[in-house]
């Protein structure tokens, strides 16, 4: 349609200038990383943001953050922040290996690194690179490729900081790695690369959280590459709980390879407008892939979760189980691809999407996508939208419960349906609490 | 508000008229059930059973269009369901709701505090819940495991029923009303709710059971059975006519309904 948004052709000019200043002032970088900036740039260049005349970026309009340029904050410029601040991110469980980055950037002195627990590598990207690993240069940038969406190629144009992870072949790392990414500035963007290797028979849970201190308006754009070797076990985290004007487009990319298991969840309480692009390639036979996610969103905030799960070998399965409440004029996005490739016969794939409205305000767009090219498969997808169920409210109003109680209890207990799920019980109780809160909260300022 | 005189009456329901979905299924319906008493109400599939049990519970599906119900001398039908509850109203559903997310505990925690609130006593914390659940439980022989599983959810048919009938343990009300509780259990099953029930009978708790067969009153022996049929009590008796209505059917029981309906309007005439 002429005159609409899409069709304005998109002035990269201020992006393209930010990434040229930065690949100068950074100086010399290792070729790996040189290379993946220059193919970011180009990138973006050529494409641009995607708009909503692109299928996958219907229901999320990003022209007002395609218009904005979020800076990173200079090394030394940022935030000092001390312990205590921190200490609330934490799940009450300082003793666990983290790497924490304020603004984009590694912060040292908050990091705490595993004295010499064999076979695992916890460092920041640019360590990581240093550190000599092979692996690393060998793997970054394989799985996320910049041409994925004008946010990655944005992403591996100003790549420098992130995490790095590598976990050698049957070390059964314990207790969880957390990657802590906290904003503290206005206006700036944090952009993130992290590297996740799990080699043959290893195992390995990490948390990845994303929040703020007293910060609004700030623009988050983090790439994750998951790298699942045979026979591995891997569990991923995320908590994306950013500020309720934050900006938070994600994009993970993971491999499995034979009898590998890797569970995701992706919890989103926080963010403006969020989108997670979150893509699975079952390459060997027999993995397994459970994905599970929780958006609880309010207000006029609008989150957007694609999934995209490739079996592209036989005797895989994936479970997939996104739930939403939203509450306000706000607005959740769903869409699950599952690909099923010509020979991966014994294929057991299910999916499930369930969105709980609180107010007759908000919108829901869920759409399953599935493509099966084998004829031997198991496929099921499920998609729900409703509100809380007078049958059910009436149970427990006839069990002493008021009606404002019976309804927070039951969209505690939709929601809860995911957390109860997460095995790390520090992270479960933590959530546990902070649903409460939000729920509580949302229900008694409607009176 | 009319306050009933007599002390051991404990519900007396006068001419009840409810409807649902513009249906009319209750047409003037009586009953007077004084404490500690167990009544049964029996009747034909459509007469009116459920929809008596799930009137008198608060179900905002039903509308009441005539009639009162006296509940300890207050107007029951101005009280919202979970004011009920607090009073002392129990159903034990048909068809127990699953709630996935919600641990039993947690469901019942917040119910029995809300029926203490309610009666001036101190909520319990969890210890004391616990041995609450710990003594209730045993009265259905539900697996303590149960308290910790989502309400309902991949429960048996039975265990659905014993669940039912533990939380009434719990709640403690005065007025217990079991709906179908027989319906889907096996004669184990049915033995066991049915023990639980007896065993929360006393002389100040009174019950309201309803049933389509009289299986359930061999285990749970009431002191009173009525018959409904097309929305009235058409004939009450002791537990010999549950015995009765097991030989004979319902027909006979619609006959004599019909016989009457036609003296009355012609008494009407007169």
């Amino acid at each position: 349609m002429p005159g609409s948004d899409s069709s304005v052709k998109q002035d990269l000019s201020p992006h393209l200038e930010w990434l040229e200043s930065f690949h100068r002032s950074s100086g010399p970088a290792a070729p790996v990383i040189a290379e993946l900036r220059e193919k970011g740039r180009r990138a973006l260049a050529e494409k641009g943001f995607p708009t909503r005349r692109n299928e996958d970026w219907k229901y999320t309009d990003v022209s007002g953050l395609a218009r904005r340029v979020f800076l990173p904050v200079a090394s030394g410029l940022g935030r000092k922040l001390t312990e205590g601040e921190i200490f609330p991110f934490l799940y009450e469980s300082p003793e666990w290996p983290r790497l924490v980055f304020v603004d984009g950037r590694f912060d040292r002195e908050l990091s705490s690194l595993p004295g010499v627990v064999p076979g695992l590598v916890v460092a920041s990207l640019a360590e990581g690179l240093a550190g000599g690993c092979g692996s690393f240069e060998r793997c970054l940038g394989q799985l996320a490729r910049p041409e994925f969406s004008g946010f990655t190629a944005q992403n591996s144009a100003a790549l420098r900081e992130g995490a790095f992870i590598r976990v050698a072949a049957g070390a059964k790392v314990e207790p969880p790695l957390h990657l802590l990414f906290l904003a503290t500035q206005e206006g700036a963007g944090s952009y993130l690369r992290n590297l996740i290797i799990v080699e043959e028979g290893a195992a390995v849970t990490f948390v990845e959280t994303y929040a703020s201190l007293e910060c609004g308006d700030y623009f988050t754009n983090t790439v994750s590459e998951i790298f699942a070797g045979r026979d591995a076990v891997v569990d991923c985290y995320r908590l994306q709980m950013e500020s309720p004007s934050a900006y938070h487009v994600s994009h993970v990319e993971a491999r499995q390879e034979e009898g590998s298991r890797v569970s995701f969840t992706t919890v989103n309480t926080g963010g403006l407008l969020v989108r997670n692009d979150l893509n699975v390639l079952l390459a060997g036979e027999r993995c397994e892939a459970t994905l599970n996610g929780l958006t609880l969103v309010d207000g006029d905030r609008h989150v957007d979760n694609h999934t995209a799960i490739d079996h592209a070998s036989p005797n895989c399965e994936s479970h997939e189980l996104y739930k939403a409440v939203l509450d306000g004029r706000s607005r959740s996005v769903f869409n699950g691809k599952i690909f099923v490739r010509p020979g991966a016969q014994k294929t057991d794939a299910k999916q499930t999407n369930r969105s709980l409205m609180l107010s007759p305000l908000a919108t829901v767009n869920t759409k399953p996508q599935l493509e099966i090219f084998a004829d031997d498969v198991k496929c099921t997808h499920g998609a729900t939208v409703g509100q809380l169920r007078d049958e059910e409210i009436f149970y427990l109003r006839s069990r002493g419960m008021s009606e404002d109680t019976a309804r927070q209890l039951l969209t505690y207990g939709f929601a809860n349906d995911i957390v109860e799920k997460i095995r790390v019980e520090p992270v479960r109780a933590f959530l546990d609490r902070v649903q409460m809160a939000t729920l509580h909260t949302s229900f008694v300022s409607e009176g | 508000m009319t306050v009933s005189q007599d002390s051991r009456v404990l519900l007396e329901i006068r001419g009840l008229r409810a409807e649902v979905e513009g249906k009319e299924i209750l047409r003037g319906l009586d009953l007077t059930i004084n404490r500690g008493e167990v009544h049964a109400v029996m009747g034909p599939n459509g007469s009116g059973k459920s929809t008596l049990a799930h009137v008198l519970a608060g179900h905002p599906a039903f509308t009441v269009t005539g009639g009162e119900v006296i509940y300890k001398g207050m107007n029951l039908l101005d009280l919202e369901p979970e004011e009920r509850a607090r009073e002392g109203i129990f159903l034990a559903f048909q068809y127990p709701i699953e709630i996935p997310g919600v641990t039993n505990a947690t469901f019942l925690r917040a119910g029995v505090n809300e029926i203490r609130k309610h009666r001036g006593l101190e909520p319990l914390d969890s210890f004391e819940f616990l041995d609450l659940v710990r003594e209730k439980s045993k009265l259905v022989q539900l697996d303590q495991s149960l308290i910790e599983r989502d309400v309902n959810e991949g429960f048996s048919g039975g265990e659905k029923k014993r669940n039912e009938i533990f939380q009434m343990a719990m709640l403690e009300p005065d007025l217990g009303i079991l709906d179908e509780t027989d319906s889907g259990l096996d004669i184990d099953a049915l033995r066991i709710v049915a023990d639980g029930v007896n065993s929360l009978r006393s002389p100040e708790r009174s019950m309201l059971v309803v049933t389509h067969y009289q299986r359930l009153l061999n285990y749970i022996i009431p002191d009173f059975v009525h018959v409904l049929y097309q929305g009235r009590i058409v004939k009450s008796g002791d537990k010999d006519l549950a015995l009765q209505l097991e030989e004979r059917g319902y027909d006979w029981i619609k006959e004599e309904a019909a016989a009457s309906e036609i003296s009355d309007a012609f008494t009407g005439r007169l």
